[in-house]
């Protein structure tokens, strides 16, 4: 093509380099493939603008790749202008047709005009990873809100602003909550985050998990996936709740039941997993056992109260790599892992790319459906429909060469029965 | 002393307190170059002597080795040689400032 596509990237001669790790990632999505061939044939997406605000990742520039393959006009930009990978960004714009805006390490000035650089395609659709287009949108661009169909969101903040907004009256357009899919969840959440958590205190600390008493705070998602692997090590898991029906839950899949300020004095490792702060605070510390392990791998490291920790400690000093051990003044030992940071990125690697491809899955289908839904869609936040949930968990099975039954007419019949019946 | 006068290798590695060897060493990585008299001997003029003991300035100063400056040299010249050096440099701090990076975003999301 003779016109050359706007961009703001690092340096474009990184491009191979890109290819060769976005085709690596490729592999990993079998799902998103083959959302993409489909898109490929049926065009769902064709002559609508898009303007994405991803982690510029290879995961992400394969969802492109299924964006500009179901006839989409595309422009991404970064949701963090440090996880930018600057190869991949040079390989979108001069191998796979994508204005990208995003250079790794951009100051904030750099990193709002390269969203502003984004909002200037006057997108039809949005997607977003914590409202950064959403935002503009309805502040500095409010003009440009009657063009836009719907908008996308990755994360739960942004999903929780998004209500709120939604509550005011505020929300111009519809969005649909792409984090809030079963199939992300599962994946991302439970057995992503699951494994990769058990892998970081692994890596970090050499543990043996079999017999020790493994303690997760927050019965959700990610501590369902936690306890679930730390059980299959070995350890004997307790968990901590303050949601009745989900610590019943726990109880009666067999993990132990307490407070945490009974936890604190029996654990010999912690991880939190609620999205809340000072779960494990001050006096939990204080009643710790000699050589504790605490880590999280929730929200963000406000799980722990590491100030309190501090003040508690007559020192402390690096006992391994992502291991900091704090001398209490009656001389117990607490080991804190990756400064309290998310451990399962901090000190293993985080998602494999085989589970983005099944939330970028879901994002893609939630793009379609909002096209083909446009008419009937509120200025609300939405699911994920279930029927997305169900096409992404079949195309899954099927890259898996994983089989099921369907139901018989008489089957599906008696059931219909049943249900009208009641 | 005449210090206007080029001297020989051998004398100019005296005055500078290199060895002939580390001269020769600089000349090939093309730190400093002396001149060449007819015969085709190294003659080392004022500017050369003090590039030279410029560069024991940085050995006291800095820790700086005649090699760390090729080194610099190089970073200088090749472009994806200090490609690959600064990616190697940042990946160290990467996930950490990423993830701060994040919580400061989202907590703003949640404050808003």
């Amino acid at each position: 093509m003779a016109q050359t596509l706007r961009h703001d990237v690092k340096d474009m001669s990184l491009a191979p380099e890109g290819v060769r790790r976005i085709m690596w990632a490729d592999r990993q999505m079998p799902v998103l493939a083959a959302i993409r061939e489909r898109f490929e044939r049926e065009q769902p997406l064709a002559g609508y603008r898009i303007s994405a605000c991803l982690h510029v990742t290879t995961e992400t520039a394969n969802l492109m790749r299924t964006l500009k393959a179901g006839g989409a006009d595309v422009v991404l930009c970064a949701s963090n202008p440090l996880s930018t990978q600057d190869d991949v960004a040079a390989a979108l714009v001069s191998e796979f047709d994508t204005s990208v805006f995003a250079i790794k390490g951009e100051d904030n000035d750099t990193y709002y005009a390269h969203i502003e650089a984004a909002v200037d395609h006057k997108p039809q659709l949005t997607m977003d990873d914590g409202a950064d287009v959403i935002g503009v949108l309805h502040s500095a661009r409010r003009e440009q809100l009657g063009d836009i169909i719907a908008g996308m969101e990755e994360t739960t903040t942004g999903v929780i602003r998004l209500k709120a907004m939604e509550a005011d009256g505020a929300l111009a357009f519809p969005v649909i909550a792409v984090n809030e899919a079963r199939t992300k969840h599962f994946f991302d959440n439970r057995y992503g985050t699951g494994q990769s958590t058990i892998d970081g205190i692994i890596r970090s600390t050499n543990v043996l998990l079999a017999g020790k008493r493994f303690v997760v705070a927050g019965f959700g998602w990610v501590g369902r996936g936690v306890a679930l692997r730390a059980r299959g090590m070995g350890a004997h898991v307790i968990i901590t709740e303050v949601d009745a029906l989900r610590a019943l839950e726990a109880l009666m899949e067999g993990y132990e039941v307490m407070p945490m300020s009974e936890a604190a004095r029996v654990g010999d490792i912690f991880c939190t997993a609620t999205g809340d702060k000072h779960v494990v605070a001050r006096e939990h510390f204080e009643v710790m056992k000699d050589g504790a392990i605490v880590c999280n791998t929730g929200h963000f490291n406000v799980e722990l109260d590491i100030p309190a920790l501090k003040s508690l400690s007559s020192g402390s000093r690096e006992a391994r790599n992502f291991v900091e051990e704090f001398v209490l003044a009656d001389g117990r030992r607490i080991f804190l892992l990756a400064d309290g940071r998310l451990v399962n990125i901090s000190a293993a690697e985080g998602h494999p790319a085989i589970v983005m491809d099944m939330s970028f899955a879901n994002q893609a289908l939630a793009t379609e459906y909002a096209i083909q839904n446009a008419s009937s869609l509120e200025h609300k936040v939405y699911p994920v429909p279930t029927e997305i949930d169900e096409e992404i968990a079949r195309l899954k099975l099927a890259t898996m060469g994983v089989e099921i039954d369907t139901l018989t007419d008489e089957q599906a019949t008696y059931l219909a029965s049943w249900s009208e019946g009641t | 002393m005449d210090a206007m006068q080029p001297l020989t290798v051998g004398d100019a590695a005296a005055e500078t307190g290199w060895s002939a060897r580390m001269l020769r060493y600089l000349e090939e990585h093309e730190l400093v170059v002396p001149g060449r008299t007819g015969a085709g001997y190294r003659l080392y003029g004022l500017a050369e002597l003090n590039r030279l003991r410029a560069l024991r300035q940085l050995r006291t100063r800095f820790g700086v080795d005649p090699s760390d400056l090729v080194f610099a040299l190089r970073l200088r010249r090749e472009e994806e040689l200090r490609r690959a050096v600064d990616g190697w440099l940042a990946a160290a701090d990467d996930a950490g400032s990423w993830i701060d990076w994040e919580q400061r975003k989202q907590e703003r999301l949640l404050a808003a």
